[in-house]
């Protein structure tokens, strides 16, 4: 059974930023997509990583003395030597300040949905609920139909995060029922930058939005992560409001950029993609949702900005 | 019949009138001033009565001395000068007095109230120093220096509470004055009670003297007899106090120009001759009542922790019926609400330097309760709870200590909104109790279901049945990291020297081979400590009983007028004590990590870590154990993560000293309680204790009340489900939950659904799992604004938190208590998660 088993790299709880109210996170590990600038770099491979903080390692020579490849390496300022390691986690289970730590945990579903519903009081009340993250939940249409019928059985909202890489049909028959709130990535229209920056071409993420926004009957909400030089270009822009206007969807969310790719890339033993290393200044942000709805004016007759929190701009697109 | 009819429950409209927001800045101006009238009074009387040096203080002795006491005070009617602080010592200035309430429990305008039958001669080696003192000083003139080295503290060497139990019991204090192990407090008060007022309001003094009479006829026993007679006397005596302050503004009348105030003080003239002999009809004369009856109550009962109950149930009908008859607007009461809580203030305590360590910044800690359910459980919040919530967002005062009541079955969503946003607005007021589990816990300790519903708060969290229940809820301060320590080092402590034997022996905890032998040791060490403490208590009440009666406050009581019996003798209905907890979380988290070691779990450099290691290195303070103590920190389970196998220690704590301390009968012949609140000395102790298996190094600070360890739960909801889980039966005593939010500057309203909705999450019962969480206070203030009070305190006077407990200005605070607020875990209101500060490091002050 483990073999149908995804990992899950964590489940942060009581989290205001991944949908209505307080939520529960779920990170799944595995993504079909291996974007340059993923936020969560340690959920795109679907095994069992080890990861590395410099800044927390006492230097105690644990890990060194457990590992049984030999794969640690103190002087070496990645610590581990991943040509060697075998990603079996004993330097993890040893180390002192979790300077090294295992990522990726087997739950059963029985076991996720309970410690899920550990804080169902918070969903209640805040009109929130468990959202599904990642890497990308819909590798493992059997397992998420499972947890999502104890969810739903239990009276929670589930919000799932996608990148829509998956089979819609097998996407449509078994998550999709339990879902109540889709949040959508949109990032590259151009195939070729796609291919480029994600791994993968385009076309199955652009037809599966369409499919959704006009056949189902849930809430889809798509948002576009935004890269510098990358997503957020003006072309790339100007693409994607072209491409949601023509969908007619109602609102889109440009999602500010997060450089946690640059700082986890090397704890994971990777090179660091070539991506600035901070967060955008406010005036940077500004400038891009200027541009965004000078594009959309200009498309059509007008639009209404209606930032949703500080660090979410949302747009409105008039409804025709 | 509606019981709130303001349509804006904020009332925001209602600003203080300019005369009040005057007095409010004159009071924050004020330093506060040593005043002798009681120890003078109470000395004269003594020594005329010829009460030193008697076997036994009787009831009527006393009730007669603080008749004339009363009869004596000097009536202050206006303030008329205090004394600030200036950068060469102490200034007077005019104070502009327009209070519409007469009457002051000192004669200062802030005054330090002296009970040299208690701990007041601590203050005597200072009285020279204590006005230029670097933490709080007070102004003391040279002349009451000299009353005081002569004429009052020289009687009272040997007539104080302390001393006298000394006489007989010299090695039971032993333990006491090593400080590490417990605080017992009788030796400077009982207090920590709320009084009845109704009868004072609703029948008046009088009434309850004929009351008395006829009860005095009607036995035929002389020991009833006495006390009745003894409620009479001090009934009396208050009476002629506030005839004595009528007296004073008809004086004041006389010579006053201005019309307007002329008027006024021929209005308290006329409440102050009415009130409190015959029954309040007009809600200003209600709360004269009790403010008067409030002064002589602190004649007898010192400042600590006193308070004064649902002041919005007992005023109710009298605010009620002057709205209706449209003799008063909801302005005009917000207004006498805020003068009146200005009064409250009127009195500090008197703190020696050596207590500034363990309780500096306190105030008197009168804590009044509104909202909540009435008898029969429903909804008891009104328009005077909303006018009382207004008045205290205005005056932001450290005393009264503001707590508010909340049912999550009964309650309308907009009642927890409104305490949540005065909390933003105050920063850190009113606390919020949860009545489902509070009630819950009072009842599992015999309480009847209507005893248990009329609950307010007393001193700092601690709930009791208002006006019959008599508690000394802080009679034990328990430092619970000194039984691990008896426990590590088989019943001695590194703080009184491995060569001194406290307590039994319990075997070398090297030599245990199981978890469940350890928790044996620990069990047998922590009933020693409960033994040991309640002993003491019982010994220390046996004094009181027999040189400190007390007829006022049995006056104010349900129970002793039935019984015919002093609430100092088992007069009141309810009789319990309480012993309060400090170092819960640090002692669950030692034994999770102990734990974890014993079986084996922890291996760190090649090597398994033993009990040995884990014991040499708390002996060794870490130093050369970084790879332990990070593993300490970082890896052992933590209380507070909704982690079921740290939680499991609390429970288990929590379960053993109700169960211990349950069994214990006081010398009132009630049973004592438990508590987790720890005011400021949850940093006292840590200062002085060494390093325990926690991962806690020397001198660093302990939790604070019943809140997991600072910086080890990243995730709110967790913190909250782990608190919320633990058994509430266990707390009867009361719990203080402190939580930290750094306040956003954006959207409001989003801000307050997330505070409410952790509130509510916290509260729930989890589909009837368990009874929710008890209790839960805030700080809620920018991270910057604390580091900037700390290094410019004259800038942030009225900077006002919450420490374990009780409200304080955070400007008078211990440099070690300053520092544990700061370093608390602080939770960003809108995303939820623990906000990240280097732990901020103190520098000495100038």
């Amino acid at each position: 059974m483990e073999a149908s088993r995804p990992l899950i790299a964590t489940v942060k709880r009581g989290s205001l930023d991944d949908g209505p109210g307080i939520r529960s996170v779920v990170f799944f590990k595995g993504c079909p997509l291996k974007c340059t600038f993923c936020q969560n770099p340690e959920t795109q491979d679907p095994e069992p990583e080890i990861a590395f903080r410099s800044e927390q390692c006492i230097r105690c020579g644990s890990c060194a003395g457990a590992c049984p490849e030999g794969a640690v390496d103190l002087d070496d300022s990645n610590r581990i030597r991943r040509d060697r390691c075998v990603r079996c986690g004993i330097c993890a289970v040893v180390c002192p300040g979790r300077a090294l730590y295992f990522i990726g945990r087997y739950y059963t579903t029985v076991e996720l949905s309970e410690l899920l519903l550990r804080d169902r009081a918070f969903y209640r009340y805040s009109g929130g609920g468990v959202t599904l993250s990642g890497g990308e939940c819909t590798l493992y249409p059997d397992y998420v139909e499972s947890l999502l019928h104890l969810l739903k059985v239990a009276g929670i909202h589930v919000v799932l995060e996608t990148s829509g890489y998956f089979d819609y049909g097998i996407f449509e028959d078994k998550i999709l029922p339990y879902v109540d709130l889709i949040y959508y990535d949109i990032k590259l229209m151009d195939r070729q930058a796609h291919i480029k920056h994600t791994g993968r071409p385009n076309e199955l993420i652009l037809e599966n939005f369409h499919r959704l926004v006009s056949d189902a009957e849930v809430e889809v909400h798509p948002r576009m992560p935004l890269v510098p030089g990358i997503t957020a270009t003006r072309a790339n822009l100007s693409a994607v409001a072209d491409f949601l206007y023509k969908t007619r969807v109602t609102s889109v969310s440009l999602l500010p950029y997060n450089p946690a790719a640059v700082e986890m890339a090397p704890c994971l033993g990777r090179p660091a993609p070539k991506l600035p290393g901070n967060f955008m200044k406010p005036e940077e942000e500004r400038e891009i949702y200027a541009m965004f709805s000078e594009l959309l004016e200009g498309m059509r007759d007008g639009c209404l900005i209606a930032p949703e929190r500080e660090l979410k701009e949302t747009f409105l697109f008039n409804k025709i | 019949m509606a019981r709130v009819t303001i349509g804006d429950i904020s009332l925001k409209s209602c600003e203080l009138s300019p005369e009040l927001k005057r007095l409010r800045d004159d009071y924050f101006r004020s330093t506060p001033e040593i005043c002798v009238e009681r120890p003078e009074l109470v000395t004269r009387y003594s020594l005329e009565a010829g009460l030193f040096g008697k076997d036994k203080i009787t009831i009527l002795e006393k009730a007669r001395m603080y008749r004339k006491t009363l009869e004596n005070r000097k009536p202050v009617v206006r303030h008329l000068q205090a004394f600030e602080k200036t950068g060469n010592g102490m200034r007077s200035f005019e104070v502009r007095d327009s209070s519409p309430f007469a009457g002051s429990t000192t004669g200062k305008f802030k005054g330090v109230i002296l009970y040299p039958e208690f701990l007041a001669l601590n203050l005597w080696p200072e009285l020279w120093t204590i006005s230029s003192r670097q933490s709080n000083p007070c102004r003391i003139s040279t002349s009451d220096v000299r009353k005081l080295n002569y004429d009052i503290f020289p009687h009272w060497m040997e007539a104080n509470i302390l001393e006298i139990t000394r006489k007989s019991h010299a090695d039971q204090l032993q333990i006491l004055q090593q400080l590490i192990f417990f605080l017992a407090s009788k030796p400077e008060c009982i207090s920590h009670t709320i009084p009845d007022f109704s009868q004072a309001v609703g029948k008046g003094l009088r009434a309850m003297i004929d009351t008395a009479e006829a009860k005095k006829v009607a036995t035929d026993d002389d020991r009833k007899k006495e006390f009745y007679a003894a409620l009479q006397e001090v009934l009396e005596g208050i009476i002629a106090y506030s005839r004595n302050l009528a007296d004073e503004a008809e004086r004041l009348a006389d010579i006053e120009t201005d019309n307007f105030l002329r008027d006024e003080l021929r209005e308290i003239a006329r409440i102050c001759k009415k009130v409190p002999e015959s029954p309040a009809s007009t809600f200003r004369e209600g709360l004269t009542t009790v403010w008067v009856c409030w002064t002589a109550i602190h004649l007898e009962n010192p400042n600590v922790g006193l308070s004064l109950g649902r002041l919005d149930q007992i005023l109710y009908p009298l605010y009620r019926a002057d709205i209706d008859a449209g003799n008063l607007t909801v302005e005009e009461a917000v207004e006498l609400i805020g003068y009146l809580w200005l009064k409250i203030g009127d009195h500090v305590p008197a703190m020696p330097e050596a207590g500034e360590q363990l309780f500096g910044g306190t105030g008197s800690n009168q804590a009044i309760t509104i909202g909540g359910v009435n008898n029969n459980g429903n909804d008891a919040v009104n328009d005077l709870t909303y006018v009382m919530l207004r008045a205290t967002e205005l005056m932001l005062l450290r005393d009264p200590n503001l707590n508010a009541r909340y049912h999550p079955d009964v309650h309308p969503d907009e009642y927890l909104r409104r305490l949540c946003d005065a909390n933003i607005t105050s920063r850190a007021t009113p606390a919020i109790h949860n009545d489902r589990a509070v009630i819950a816990a009072l009842q599992s300790k015999g309480e009847t279901l209507e005893q248990a519903r009329d609950y307010g708060v007393v001193g700092c969290v601690e709930p009791g049945s208002s006006g019959r229940h008599y508690g000394h809820t802080a009679a034990i301060l328990l430092n619970l990291t000194s039984a691990l320590e008896l426990t590590l080092f088989n019943g001695k402590h590194r703080h009184t020297g491995l060569d001194v034997e406290i307590s039994k022996k319990t075997g070398d905890p090297k030599a245990f081979s199981t978890f469940d032998e350890f928790k044996q040791a620990f069990e047998k060490q922590t009933r020693w400590l409960v033994d040991k403490s309640t002993a003491l208590n019982n010994v220390l009440g046996k004094t009181h009983q027999n040189f400190y009666p007390t007829p006022i406050l049995s006056a104010f009581f349900e129970g002793p007028w039935d019984k015919g019996k002093d609430i100092i003798e088992g007069g009141a209905v309810i009789n319990s004590s309480a012993a309060a907890i400090i170092g819960l979380a640090d002692v669950a988290d030692s034994l999770s990590a102990i734990h974890q070691v014993m079986e084996d779990k922890v291996s760190l450099q090649g090597k398994k870590i033993t009990l040995s290691d884990l014991i040499d290195a708390i002996e060794k303070d870490f130093a050369g154990y970084d790879a332990l103590h990070s593993w300490l920190i970082k890896r052992a389970p933590k209380y507070g993560n909704d982690d079921p196998e740290a939680d499991e220690n609390v429970s288990y704590l929590v379960g053993l000293l109700d169960k211990a301390y349950g069994e214990k009968e006081n010398y009132r012949g009630g049973r004592y309680r438990v508590g987790y609140w720890t005011m400021t000395i949850h940093a006292g102790f840590g200062k002085i204790m060494p390093a325990i298996p926690s991962g806690r190094k020397v001198h660093e600070n302990f939790s604070s009340g019943i809140t997991p360890v600072s910086g080890v739960t990243p995730d709110l909801t967790k913190a909250l489900n782990s608190v919320a889980g633990i058994p509430t039966g266990c707390l009867s005593g009361g719990v203080a939950l402190n939580l930290k939010y750094t306040p956003d500057d954006g959207d409001r309203a989003a801000m307050l659904d997330n505070f409410v909705s952790y509130v509510k999450g916290y509260f729930d019962d989890n589909g009837g799992e368990r009874y929710g969480g008890m209790e839960i206070q805030f700080n809620i203030t920018p991270y910057e604004d604390f580091i900037n009070a700390v290094k410019h305190p004259d800038d942030y006077p009225e900077l006002l938190v919450r420490v374990s407990g009780y409200t304080a200005y955070f400007r008078d605070l211990t440099p070690q208590m300053q520092k544990e607020i700061i370093d608390r875990t602080e939770y960003l209101l809108s995303t939820g998660s623990a906000v990240q500060h280097p732990p901020f490091q103190i520098s000495p002050r100038r």
